[in-house]
Parts: C-alpha cells; structure tokens; sequence
C-alpha cells in the first residue's frame, strides 16, 4: 500500500511536468504547475509515515509516533506554490490584455 | 549576530520603504543605496578577520540540528562580497537610471528582497531555508523581469516563472529524499550522517539528479538555458547586471556546490559530467551569442557561455582548477554586470538595443566607451584585466589534469569570446560612418556615469592585485571545496 502511494506522488508529478511540457495554454500551464506541487506535498506526507503510529502528540502509552517535520514544511511550499501561482496568473491577466490570447505558441515578441 | 545583519537589514530597509511610499512615492534610491553600502562595507570587514575560518549564528540559542543556524564559511563569504558588491554599485546606477520608470520605490522595494534573498541563500546553514531563500529571489527577479509592463516583459517573465518554478519544485523533491534517508534538514548533519555511514544510500543516489537538475535550470546550464536569454535583456539595465552578475552564481552554482561538494559528496561520474555541460555550455553561447542583434542579448549569450567557464573549472576536480572557477565567479560579476551597465547606458542615451542601428558613439558618450573597453579587455582575457588570470589557471589545471584535446579547445572558443565582443565594439562604438545617426545625445547621468568608472576599476584591479584577491579570498574558498564532506564536522562543533 506504502509503494502504491510513493508510485502514485511520482505519477501525479510527472502527469503535471507533461502538461507544463506539451500544453499551450497558459491557464492549463499552470494548472500542470499545481499539480507538480501537488505530487511533492504528497510525497513528503509519505515520508512522514509508518505504520501504526499515532498523530505526534504526546500520550501515556503511545510508542509510534509519525514525524511531524515534514508535516511542518508543507504548509511553507503550499504557501510558495500558491503564491507562484497568484504571480503567473496576475502576468497571464496582463499578457491577455496585450494580446488577446493565452496560446503561448501564438506569444513569440522574442526571437533569437 | 554580524552575519545575521545581512539579511535582516534589506528586510528592514524594505519594509521602512513599503511605509514611505504612502508618504512620498517618488524617493527611496538612498535609503537602498546606503543599505547595500553598509553590507559591503560589512562582507569587505569580514574578508580581513574571518581569515579562513567559519562564523556560526544560532538563532535563538538552539544548538544545530534541533535549532536554525547560519554559517559562514571562506567559500559564502566569497560570494557574500560578490553579491554585495555588484548590487551596491548596481543601486548606484538605478539611482539615475530607473528615473524614466514609474513606481520607483516599488522597484526598490524588490530589489532589497532580492538582495536579502542572495544573502540568505549563501548564509543558510539549513537545507530547507537555502530553498526558502532561493524562492524569494526566484519571487523578486520574477515581478523585476517584468517591471517594464511591456508586450516583451511580461512575455520574458511568464516563461521564466513556468521554467523557475519547475526548477524550484525539482530541488524540493530532492530535498525530500535526503530527509527520508538522514532524518535531519541541516546540512551540517546531513553532511555528517551521510559521512559516517558504512555504504551510499540508494535514495541519495536518487536525490543527486533532481537536485542537479534544478540547480542546472536555475545556473541556465545548457540544455536548461532557453529562459535566460528572454529574462537577462528585457529586464531594467541594474537588474540585468544583478541577475547576470549575482542570481545565476547564487542559485546555481553556490546550489551546485553546496549540495553535492559539502553535502552528498562528489564523485567522478559527477564531476565529468559538470565537465562536459560546462563544455558544452561555452560553445553553445558563443556561437549563439554571434548571430544576435540585440546588445543585451548578446551579453545574455556571453554570460550562458561564462557560466560555462566557472562549470568547467569546477569539473575538472582539482585545487588548481576550483581556484580558476571560484576567481572566473569573482571576474564574471565584475565584468558582466558593468557591460550590462554599459549597455543600459547605450540604451538611455539612444533608446535602442539594435546593435544595428547605432555606431559612432565613442565621441559622444566618452566614459562608457571606457567603461565598454574595461569589460571587453577582461571578458576576452587581455592580461592585465581579471579575466584573463581566471581564464589561464583554467587552462592549467586542464593541462595539468592530463585533458590536452579539451584545452585546446577552450583556447579556441577565446576567439568566439574575441569575435563577438569586437562585434559590439565595431557596431556600437566605433563604426564612424554611423556618427551623424545620433546628433544630439549626451553623456548619462553622474551616478551611471561613477558606478561604470567604480566597477572598470574594479575589473583592472581584480588583475592587477592578483596575487593579493589569490591569497585573502580564492586559497581559503578552494578548501572548502578539498575539504568536501569534512564540511559537516567543521561546523556541526560550532
């Protein structure tokens, strides 16, 4: 069960990296950036796991407790990716006023 | 508390200038400028009484692997000087410049986190904070690429984002797996842990690509350059210099370093590998940098190519060949930020980047043509300039290495370098049937004018005081690098 979830963070990174890769749209572009965002969250829950434990909180006679650490640094990437995205989508408003499409490959001013 | 000082001082200076500019939104330049003055008054101080050894801040009091700390080695302090002395004279140079844009505070106000975010980088003595810092001057260069609201800005911005953050998310994975295998986020420990173990971990051996990946996209290594020739031209002239001279180095090369020198441990495999993308590197912009128009792109090309140099350097795995990389980092940002200045100041005086359209200028704006030969001297390796000693110990050691065939080569690609800054000489400054093109131009403004003069100076000293920059700053930093993963017991005892 473990692996299938390790697999599946994996998956879920490389499914956004294709999407950033073959998509034109900016919009869909940055949904792909999301999702990578997303695979790395879930894979540093993963980290945090084992089997049988209980939360971190310190009680009589709980032994296994799963590591808190990780679970401290994802709130600071979602709060990184979240504001990435706030940043593409202000620069995507204002690239839509320039130029009336989001279709990257029809955006080239530059050349060389 | 010193070294804190770094990254606590742009904050404030921000912030203090966040609540002016409701008071008076036009001023900020000296506030900026005094900040940036102060830390490198700050990293010069520390270069003559850190003397090769290390400085460590607790924050809080806690001890290492439990607490935050920052530390302060000969190889952070090194690029400490860097950064501070390019983005002072590079704030100097805004002070004039940037007054044909609006929203001036605001540009300064990025700026400084930029700055605060170089500082942290280098200071960072825990894993997770170096990728903190690294997204704040991601965050910084993003909104100043695009700080010209132009069709070309928000175009160049938009790719460097996408092409950044991907970057950002492939170094945080690899973080991910060093933390699954040592259970601890300081490098210190990290470097320790992995030392004492009996035999390499798998899952570090996974965690080298996604780490060298990312730093690769952020250092623009070949096959992961296509946003830096978009971002390094469109942005305003000082960030240029700043994101040539300083963000490259800081978020790759330092990353590079860092990571796999202190940390994981560098093997053969790795370094040939850092070889032959530096090679590559060198060629590759070069030859683009000839086919191009624009004056800043050309200088975006050359510096793809530069960045080439430090790699190589780097690659080769030897003292000699570390010494060659770490004085080519110094000479770089000496010589690439004052072309980018040079540039910019072409571009206020004329209103054109098109090399095509401007000649004859070495009458009409005397001290950047000055400034222009000073960089040019040292870009092409003329001795006495810096860069030709950097150029030539890179060529030693490659000698000395026993790899004859690729120094050759790298000789070769001199005359690239020679090619494409006569290029700009001949187009731009020289060229005289083009000199009635611009009747009435004048020379640019005084504070352009001195941060130029500051930084050719600077460029001729770094040669003619060799020995000296040799012995106070490069012989301490290429430790670091022989010392390797002994980083961890150094500073974990601190």
């Amino acid at each position: 069960m473990g692996t299938l979830i390790y697999i599946s963070s994996f998956l879920l990174f490389l499914i956004g990296l294709y999407c950033v890769v073959v998509k034109n749209n900016l919009i869909k572009i940055i949904i792909g950036i999301k999702i990578m965002g997303y695979g790395v969250c879930l894979f540093y829950i993963m980290i945090s796991y084992k089997s049988n434990a209980i939360a971190p909180i310190v009680l009589k006679d709980a032994k296994n407790y799963t590591d808190p650490y990780p679970h401290a640094i994802i709130p600071a990437i979602m709060a990184a990716s979240f504001a990435a995205m706030i940043l593409m989508l202000a620069t995507s408003i204002r690239l839509y006023e320039k130029h009336k499409t989001l279709d990257m490959s029809k955006i080239k001013e530059l050349k060389g | 508390m010193l070294i804190f000082t770094f990254i606590l001082l742009p904050i404030i200076s921000a912030l203090i200038l966040i609540l002016y500019e409701r008071i008076n939104s036009e001023s900020g330049s000296l506030i900026t400028f005094a900040t940036t003055l102060i830390n490198l008054s700050l990293s010069v101080l520390l270069l003559f009484i850190l003397n090769g050894g290390q400085m460590v801040y607790h924050f809080g009091g806690w001890p290492a692997p439990i607490g935050i700390s920052l530390v302060l080695d000969s190889f952070s302090l090194l690029m400490l000087f860097v950064i501070n002395l390019v983005s002072c004279v590079s704030m100097l140079y805004s002070i004039d410049y940037i007054k044909h844009y609006d929203s001036r505070t605001k540009f300064f106000i990025l700026n400084l986190f930029l700055i605060a975010g170089l500082n942290g980088v280098v200071l960072a003595g825990d894993i997770f904070n170096l990728y903190v810092f690294l997204e704040i001057i991601a965050f910084a260069s993003y909104a100043l690429i695009a700080f010209g609201l132009g069709k070309e800005d928000m175009e160049a911005s938009i790719r460097y984002q996408v092409i950044g953050t991907i970057g950002s998310f492939f170094i945080f994975f690899g973080i991910g797996f060093l933390y699954s295998v040592t259970g601890s986020l300081d490098l210190a420990d990290i470097s320790k842990i992995i030392y004492q173990s009996a035999s390499t971990n798998r899952a570090i051996l996974f965690a080298i690509p996604f780490l060298l990946f990312g730093f690769s996209l952020k250092a623009a290594l070949v096959p992961f350059h296509a946003w830096l020739p978009d971002a390094h031209p469109t942005a305003p002239a000082p960030v240029s210099a700043m994101l040539s001279g300083v963000v490259i180095k800081v978020s790759g090369i330092y990353g590079i370093v860092r990571i796999f020198f202190s940390v994981t441990g560098v093997s053969p495999t790795l370094l040939n590998i850092l070889l032959y993308a530096g090679f590559i590197s060198i060629f590759f912009g070069a030859f683009a940098a000839l086919y191009q128009n624009d004056f800043k792109r050309i200088l975006a090309y050359s510096s793809i190519s530069q960045i080439g140099y430090i790699m190589l350097g780097i690659g080769i795995g030897t003292p000699l060949g570390y010494a060659g990389a770490l004085l080519h980092i110094l000479n770089h940002a000496a010589f690439k930020s004052l072309y980018f200045m040079v540039a910019g100041s072409v571009d206020y005086a004329t209103g054109t980047r098109d090399i095509r359209k401007l000649g004859g200028l070495s009458k009409k704006l005397p001290v950047t043509f000055l400034a222009s030969i000073s960089s040019s001297l040292s870009l092409a390796g003329i001795p006495p300039f810096g860069g030709f000693f950097s150029k030539f110990i890179i060529i030693l050691a490659l000698v000395k290495a026993g790899k004859i065939t690729l120094s050759i080569l790298i000789i070769l690609s001199f005359l690239l370098t020679l090619a494409y800054f006569l290029k700009i000489q001949g187009k731009v400054f020289l060229r005289s049937q083009n000199s009635e093109l611009y009747p009435n131009i004048k020379e640019v403004p005084y504070s352009m004018r001195l941060a130029m003069i500051i930084m050719a100076i600077m460029c001729l000293g770094l040669g003619l005081g060799f020995p000296w920059v040799l012995k106070i700053i490069i012989n301490s930093a290429v430790h670091i690098f022989s010392n390797g993963v002994g980083y961890g017991n150094i500073i974990s005892g601190l």
